[in-house]
């Protein structure tokens, strides 16, 4: 039982568990109400459903592909950028402070300029997604671009290479694991956001399922929803971990 | 000279900026409503400034914020000891509480509306949701990276857990809690604007939207101007207090 308890896995579950168990006597002895919190059983059976309903898969795929191309266009937009800074020291030097402040801002308030300009449609979130994930890639792509030692280039000068073959066989796998820390993060910051104004604007996918189940006072439906979202978050940013995990590995040799 | 250049490329960055949006604003690509000219936005934001509404929507947003950080600091700070000084509940609820704060906090909102209403309790409940895994998550780690032999020197003195709390983990988890304080700010603002935002008659947040539902469109750029000038006000005087509280330690 003890060795038991020393695998993290089992003792989450546990607490889950005991989460559930608590919630299934509150809400059974009337201290909460069963209109604002349902009891786990039929929530869990909702989310069964849910998995089961092709719908619930097409709002899945919408998020998922909307972050996808929110992120391809925040790579290439990033890394590009960051390429161009790398070789650019001083106007580096007089943006990464910028980056950093926009960073640090409430980007996602921004979302009624694109409402405006591009309606309650895919494309506010695609912009939205592509805005709030290129900033951390143009950060940490700087960062991983300086870390790339000194030597490495002077080897690429030994061999004569033009700048962008330096760029391509030496700068970009010297500073891959390090690049894809900002890719990471901006996957996982474009998922966040794109969700959360799915949910604001009742449009999309996952972010759109919660809010339509509240709309609807389906509150059984919208925890089990909420439980999704929460799943492919948490799937989301174990996953990106695991790559980060084998791209340091390679990179370290 | 470098500062100099840095400074010429800001100014350089700034006066592209203008150019570009009145150049957009002026050519016709657009409807001119969506892309107002800069001296309209700040005309705009001129009235915008002069108006007492707008201090009434400020200080509910202020106040907003600083309530569901004190809410968050105290439930992030005391769960946070809690969690990181047990060994099974860390590794128990680490894994849950990880879950949750990669989570897009405003999915909640709908149970918050159910728990607490759709007034200012709602936004400050969101503020404080947003903030308190920073929070939590900080401290615990914190109380995680206290060193093995603080504690061994402790028990030895025959300490109470209360007191191990006190005068060993409290200390050195400070500096962590005060990271945890500066993240939790910023994702606390964001979760009390997105909640006014969402359903709301009062606030910074709600005051950006009822401009959008007018198509107010330069009424909408002032006050997106003024909460993101707001927010950077905000940061730099935590990081300023934190940095002297810092210091003072």
């Amino acid at each position: 039982m003890s060795s038991a308890l020393n695998r993290p896995i089992v003792v989450t579950t546990l607490f889950v568990i005991m989460i559930g168990v608590l919630m299934q006597v509150v809400v059974s002895t009337g201290l909460v109400s069963e209109l604002i919190v349902p009891k786990p059983v039929p929530m869990v059976m909702a989310l069964v459903d849910m998995l089961q309903d092709q719908e619930v898969w097409n709002f899945f795929v919408i998020t998922f592909a909307s972050t996808l191309v929110a992120n391809l266009i925040a790579i290439g937009f990033g890394l590009s950028v960051a390429l161009l800074l790398h070789y650019k020291q001083v106007w580096a030097k007089a943006t990464t402070p910028i980056f950093g402040a926009l960073f640090a801002a409430p980007m996602i308030l921004l979302y009624p300029i694109f409402l405006v300009l591009f309606g309650r449609t895919q494309t506010t979130i695609i912009a939205m997604g592509a805005l709030t994930g290129f900033i951390p890639i143009v950060l940490n792509t700087l960062v991983a671009l300086d870390a790339v030692p000194k030597t490495f280039r002077a080897v690429a000068k030994s061999y004569r290479c033009s700048t962008w073959q330096e760029i391509f066989y030496v700068v970009i796998p010297g500073a891959a694991a390090g690049m894809f820390v900002g890719i990471r993060l901006g996957l996982i910051y474009s998922l966040v956001n794109i969700i959360g104004i799915e949910f604001l604007i009742n449009f999309g996918g996952l972010g759109y399922l919660v809010s339509h189940m509240y709309d609807l006072f389906e509150i059984t439906k919208m925890y089990a929803a909420i439980i999704l979202v929460i799943a492919v978050s948490a799937m989301f940013y174990v996953t990106l971990n695991l790559i980060q995990a084998r791209i340091n590995r390679i990179s370290l040799g | 000279m470098i500062r100099i250049q840095i400074a010429l490329i800001r100014l350089a960055l700034l006066v592209f900026t203008i150019a570009c949006w009145e150049l957009i604003s002026y050519s016709g690509l657009f409807y001119k409503e969506v892309f107002p000219s800069i001296t309209t936005i700040l005309s705009e934001l001129t009235i915008l400034l002069r108006t007492s509404e707008f201090y009434g929507h400020t200080w509910v947003t202020l106040f907003e914020v600083a309530a569901g950080l004190f809410f968050a600091i105290s439930l992030g700070g005391v769960t946070g000891i809690i969690i990181g000084s047990s060994q099974v509940l860390h590794r128990g609820l680490d894994p849950i509480l990880v879950a949750l704060a990669t989570t897009p906090k405003i999915i909640f909102f709908p149970i918050i509306m159910l728990l607490v209403g759709i007034g200012v309790e709602s936004k400050i409940a969101m503020g404080a949701l947003s903030a308190y895994f920073p929070i939590c998550l900080s401290t615990a780690a914190g109380i995680r990276s206290v060193p093995q032999v603080f504690i061994d020197s402790a028990k030895s003195f025959d300490v109470s857990r209360l007191q191990l709390i006190r005068f060993i983990y409290f200390p050195a988890v400070i500096p962590e809690l005060l990271t945890g304080v500066r993240l939790g700010l910023g994702v606390c603002i964001i979760g009390v604007l997105l909640g006014e935002i969402k359903i709301s008659n009062q606030g910074l947040g709600f005051m950006a939207i009822e401009y959008y539902n007018m198509f107010n469109v330069p009424a909408l750029y002032a006050s997106l101007i003024v909460i993101f000038g707001m927010a950077v006000v905000i940061n730099l005087a935590i990081d300023f207090i934190l940095s002297k509280a810092v210091i003072n330690r």
